[in-house]
């Protein structure tokens, strides 16, 4: 927490008690009253990402657009940096000029809503890491108070999206998968971002034809049949020639 | 984390009942088709999975079910599923299964579709 010139330092706490995020607001609020001219935010700290910190962090960039100070992130972890541009939050931060005012409305849905309905998570590609990104995504949905049935299927549709990714993304074994989730009043929104090869799942057909699949003895393409007709939308988009994005949407109407 | 060993429980000389316990999915659908390959080939005809307890199913796991039923039947026997869940139920019905396999009610319905088929 150095104030060097006109630029103030805050570490963004990995803690997300509220003992920490109280303690991190008064940090910030502490520096502003030096009226710096930049903010840096030190996300050294976060090394696994959680919708908290995307909250904390859209709320320090509100208090500091509220008072006209320049928000940096400092030591951004990959992964911080990719879930800030897969939630297309990182124009908030980043060196491009000012935030758009989709970016603000972005920020302040986030430190808003942060905790009911968005959600953020990273996990290696292999079956102990993806299992336990399956249970925590499900208490996530639990928390939603969805039906039952929905919540599995969007559970079923996770497990197989990322065991996908693993079995077949050749992501590097240090490499964490990011995932996203946005929920709100018409449906939900899934984003996995990995850096694996590029693998466009809205080009496979649901082609999978039961009495085929037996007499053929077939085990693959059900995975990718169950998340095609369990979900309304597949998008996926190929970013910087080295990011997968794929996107699916649900709609509570279906 | 403990290795994963379906429950098995031998009901008469044709049919052997499995419970795969709470989750059939990557971890275990490999594990899963040997089970059942190990009954077919020591001559069980027909193949009772008790889903009672089963809370998630993936594609694997549906897989070492599509990838071993057509033995049985080749056979003159049946892989039946019974005490399917709701949540398990609804998957199987996504993938327009619900016809293809032979899913009962309970252990009773399961018994008596093998012995009236034996």
């Amino acid at each position: 927490m150095l104030n060097v010139g006109a630029t103030a330092n805050v570490r963004v706490p990995a803690d997300n008690s509220r003992d920490a995020i109280t303690s991190f607001q008064k940090d910030l609020e502490s520096r502003l009253a030096g009226h710096p001219e930049i903010l840096s935010l030190d996300c050294s700290q976060l090394k696994r990402v959680s919708a908290d910190h995307i909250a904390s962090l859209c709320g320090a960039y509100q208090i500091c657009e509220r008072e006209g100070v320049t928000v940096k992130l400092e030591a951004a972890s990959p992964g911080l940096s990719r879930v800030l541009e897969v939630l297309e939050l990182d124009g908030l931060f980043g060196n491009n000029g000012a935030p758009r005012q989709d970016d603000r409305r972005r920020a302040s849905r986030w430190a808003a809503e942060g905790l009911r309905r968005m959600y953020v998570d990273q996990f290696k590609g292999n079956a102990g890491d993806v299992n336990r990104a399956s249970e925590a995504f499900l208490n996530y949905l639990e928390a939603l108070r969805l039906p039952d049935l929905v919540a599995f299927e969007l559970q079923t549709v996770f497990y197989e999206i990322a065991m996908n990714i693993a079995a077949h993304g050749q992501t590097a074994k240090s490499e964490r998968i990011v995932f996203t989730a946005e929920a709100d009043d018409a449906g939900i929104v899934l984003a996995f971002t990995d850096s694996g090869i590029p693998f466009d799942l809205t080009g496979h057909e649901a082609d999978f034809e039961p009495y085929a699949a037996g007499r053929e003895r077939r085990k693959r393409g059900i995975g990718i049949t169950m998340i095609r007709r369990l979900t309304d939308r597949i998008t996926y988009c190929r970013k910087h020639d080295s990011i997968n994005v794929l996107t699916v949407e649900k709609h509570w109407s279906k | 984390m403990d290795k994963w060993q379906a429950k098995q429980k031998v009901i008469n000389d044709q049919t052997v009942m499995i419970d795969p316990g709470k989750v059939l999915d990557n971890n275990n659908a490999h594990e899963m088709v040997e089970v059942i390959s190990k009954a077919q080939e020591a001559g069980y005809k027909y193949i009772t999975i008790d889903f009672g307890t089963l809370e998630f199913l993936s594609s694997a796991g549906v897989g070492s079910i599509l990838g071993t039923i057509e033995t049985s039947r080749e056979a003159g026997g049946d892989i039946v599923l019974f005490n399917v869940r709701p949540t398990i139920m609804h998957v199987l019905e996504v993938l327009d299964l619900a016809d293809y396999l032979t899913i009962k009610a309970d252990a009773v319905e399961a018994s008596a579709a093998c012995e009236i088929r034996a």
